[in-house]
């Protein structure tokens, strides 16, 4: 479980982040909505430590995460994977040789045990037989498999995904869903996802996190969410007529 | 002013991120193979091109200059030796390996930062400062020293071919111009100036390339900042270091 408490961030005295407080569970997509400029990149970000927050406290599984130095995180960070929303794949690398990469500088396994278990990687979503492309030579939803592929490669406890359905049809985004629902459960790993595509939280989000102008407006699940009153998350989650009348279907 | 101490603290904890424990040393070992594959044996064919040019004009300058029969020919090797082996192979081959060398080291690393491959790393535990920039300073302290002595071997070979050539000094001449006063030392500052500007060109053009942010217009601008800087740094080197080993 990935706990936030109190968490505060700015930048040159704009507040980004305001006293958020919230958790992410075990065996549950969790997701990060907000519109753009809410802070939930930010949030992210300080979840995995790529920006240090000014306030506040992130434990993963009771590990007090802000008051290690790097090389102390060094341990968690081996215990997460992140799908970023431009996959960012190592370009001078092939599929295989990225999805090796974590492998390589971390596990002490042999070069035919990392060889298979980049082979069930790659089975895993399926893309058996890519392993001599370049990331330049697939598709988007191929790269972003990729990506899950590299980030579940050390069997991580906790998986990050950065809008993981970007610049996807809408086909595809569903298969990255399912793929990201099926690899939490399977792994029982804490996964959060930041997301815009209210199609992909509504299908697969368990546990669902709203951020308004840098502060938690509202947290619950995907049937709380067609019930809620809260006005800022009504006009992001339905925000056209169409989506409204929707609602009242679903809500009737 | 603040800018200047502020770049200057920041590039100076960038090199200690740099310089700590690798993680796996095998890993980086093939990595710095492969950086001296391209930091130097690629750069091998402008490096001999500019220093065969450049001897061979500066023995034909030499002997176009001198109009005094009062001064031996053999001043012609003399002071194609002097200026090969103490200034154009150490300083004008690392400024001009720091616009390609430097260009691409930075332009590589800001592409990798903006493309979010550098977080990626980082992210799954990976010192990406060290394991992206050790190796490029290793492999270039390793193999530019090699590259100028193979500048010092073409430059005054290609002076003394042209001067015979030309007819304007002879063999006998610019062989003793080129004994004439001679101490290992010139060679050995040369190459103490050399690792010193491997050094700025690879961890100064790093550094630009680390701190992109942005697009693709930010590569370029740090490209073009890395080649810019590490240019007049090792100019204001070169200053301090012959004044410190030569005065």
């Amino acid at each position: 479980m990935i706990e936030v408490k109190s968490v505060s961030k700015g930048f040159a005295g704009n507040a980004v982040l305001k006293n958020i407080s919230t958790a992410f569970y075990p065996g549950k997509v969790n997701f990060i909505i907000g519109r753009s400029g809410s802070g939930k990149s930010v949030l992210t970000k300080c979840i995995v430590g790529l920006m240090e927050v000014d306030q506040g406290e992130i434990f993963f599984d009771n590990r007090n995460f802000t008051i290690l130095d790097r090389w102390d995180r060094k341990d968690i960070r081996q215990e997460m994977g992140m799908l970023f929303q431009g996959s960012a794949l190592f370009s001078s690398l092939t599929v295989e040789e990225n999805i090796l990469f974590p492998l390589q500088m971390f596990s002490s396994f042999s070069k035919s045990e990392m060889l298979d278990r980049v082979n069930v990687c790659l089975k895993r979503v399926n893309l058996e037989g890519k392993n001599r492309l370049y990331p330049s030579e697939l598709s988007g939803g191929m790269q972003k498999r990729t990506g899950i592929a590299r980030a579940i490669a050390m069997n991580p406890r906790y998986l990050f995904c950065d809008e993981p359905n970007s610049g996807l049809d809408p086909q595809t985004a569903i298969v990255i869903d399912n793929l990201i629902r099926e690899i939490t459960y399977e792994f029982n790993s804490t996964t959060i996802v930041i997301s815009h595509d209210m199609n992909s939280v509504l299908e697969i989000g368990d546990h669902i996190n709203f951020i308004y102008q840098g502060e938690l407006s509202w947290r619950g699940n995907k049937t709380e969410i067609l019930h809620t009153d809260n006005e800022a998350l009504n006009n992001f989650v339905f925000p056209s007529k169409f989506m409204q009348q929707i609602r009242e279907k679903l809500r009737g | 002013m603040s800018s200047v101490y502020y770049h200057i603290g920041k590039y100076f904890l960038l090199m200690v991120s740099t310089f700590t424990k690798p993680e796996k040393r095998r890993i980086y070992f093939d990595l710095i193979v492969q950086e001296i594959d391209k930091i130097g044996l690629q750069s091998l064919g402008i490096v001999a091109l500019l220093s065969m040019f450049m001897g061979a004009v500066v023995t034909l300058q030499t002997a176009a200059n001198i109009d005094s029969g009062w001064i031996p020919r053999w001043t012609i090797g003399f002071t194609t030796r002097q200026t090969v082996v103490l200034e154009f192979s150490s300083t004008i081959v690392c400024l001009i390996l720091s616009g390609k060398v430097g260009g691409n080291i930075a332009s590589e690393i800001g592409t990798m930062r903006i493309t979010e491959q550098i977080d990626a790393m980082e992210i799954m535990g990976i010192n990406s400062a060290s394991y992206l920039i050790l190796p490029k300073i290793v492999a270039a302290l390793f193999i530019l020293p090699f590259m100028v002595v193979l500048a010092m071997f073409v430059g005054i070979s290609a002076g003394a071919f042209v001067g015979l050539t030309a007819g304007v000094v002879s063999l006998n001449d610019f062989e003793y111009g080129l004994r004439y006063s001679f101490h290992y030392w010139q060679v050995s500052y040369s190459l103490i100036k050399t690792v010193f500007f491997a050094f700025i060109i690879s961890s100064v053009s790093a550094y630009h390339g680390y701190y992109t942010f942005g697009g693709p217009r930010e590569v370029g601008a740090s490209s073009t900042r890395a080649v810019v800087y590490s240019m007049v740094l090792i100019l204001i080197a070169n200053y301090v270091i012959t004044q410190l080993l030569l005065l």
